[in-house]
């Protein structure tokens, strides 16, 4: 998939996953490579910045096996934010999704009309 | 690459980083490594899903190269943008400059034009007015009151280009980093 459609996707999503529950980095960050499929290290300068527009908050907690961890929260700006970008998603994947099936129900009638 | 080659890759290419921003990065970087490791995963692993160090300290720069433009926007702090750009090898921004360049000029010429006329209507009027009311003998001024009126107005012109020039010059370096920020995708493909 193109890589920048990609990065739009990434905020969308990293707000999605946070405003479920707040999450430490390396939770965060191999949820979203994982679906997405990119490296790992893009996530966090987008999380840096994410914070510096305050869309999210930081805080540390106490991890039972090792060192505290710092951990993601949403802000209620990220929330704002969040509401907005997710439908603005689901309008551009609804206009697209819907060229697509027009797209393939024309494939279909010219398959038809070529056959007899 | 083991963990420590990582974070000791990132940090020297971080090096035109503020100190406390860098620490801030590396210790994020360095916590990845540890919750990756405790979930059973090795440097190697955790290193290669990461990307290239290289990449991702541009992607680091290039994020505070933004920041500090729109903290505060300065000439060299957009010139840090735009090379940073070019850093991440953003070809749109390349193949943009010479356009940018362009339009930079165009700009430049109207805030020095604007400012001329001002400077020279202003020295003109001035120099008439003082003939007028304590005539030089150095100075031959002809027709004073067309040199004082159109004096002031050269020079009234002269200062409202300059003054918007000024705001053109607002507007066009918002629109450069707006471009800048369209184009710099952070992401980073992923090795398979």
């Amino acid at each position: 998939m193109n890589i920048q459609m990609k990065k739009g996707a990434l905020e969308l999503c990293v707000l999605a996953l946070l405003s479920r529950r707040d999450c430490y980095g390396f939770e965060l960050v191999s949820a979203l490579a994982e679906t997405v499929d990119i490296s790992e290290g893009t996530i966090y300068p987008l999380l840096k910045r994410l914070k510096e527009d305050e869309l999210l908050t930081t805080y540390l907690r106490e991890s039972t096996e090792g060192p505290p961890r710092k951990y993601y929260h949403i802000t209620e700006r990220g929330l704002a934010a969040y509401q907005v970008m997710r439908e603005e998603w689901t309008e551009f994947t609804t206009g697209v999704e819907q060229i697509l099936a027009e797209a393939l129900g024309d494939d279909g009638e010219t398959k038809k009309g070529d056959e007899p | 690459m083991t963990r420590g080659d990582y974070l000791r890759q990132l940090d020297s290419k971080l090096k035109r980083l503020p100190v406390n921003k860098r620490s801030d990065i590396i210790e994020d970087i360095s916590s990845h490594f540890e919750a990756g490791g405790e979930s059973g995963l090795s440097d190697d692993e955790l290193s290669r899903r990461l990307g290239a160090p290289d990449a991702l300290a541009k992607a680091y720069a290039m994020e505070f190269a933004t920041e500090q433009v729109r903290e505060h926007t300065t000439f060299g702090n957009v010139m840090r943008m735009i090379w940073s750009a070019i850093g991440m090898g953003l070809l749109n921004v390349m193949f943009a400059l010479p356009v940018w360049v362009f339009i930079a000029g165009v700009w430049v010429s109207l805030a020095v034009a604007g400012l001329t006329a001002a400077g020279i209507g202003l020295f003109s009027s001035i120099v008439a007015l003082i003939d007028w009311i304590h005539p030089l003998a150095s100075v031959y001024v002809p027709q004073r009151a067309v040199i004082i009126f159109g004096g002031i107005a050269v020079s009234s012109l002269g200062a409202l280009a300059a003054i918007a020039s000024w705001y053109l010059g607002k507007k066009l370096i918002r629109l450069l980093v707006r471009f800048l920020q369209m184009n710099k995708y952070i992401i980073i493909r992923r090795d398979k």
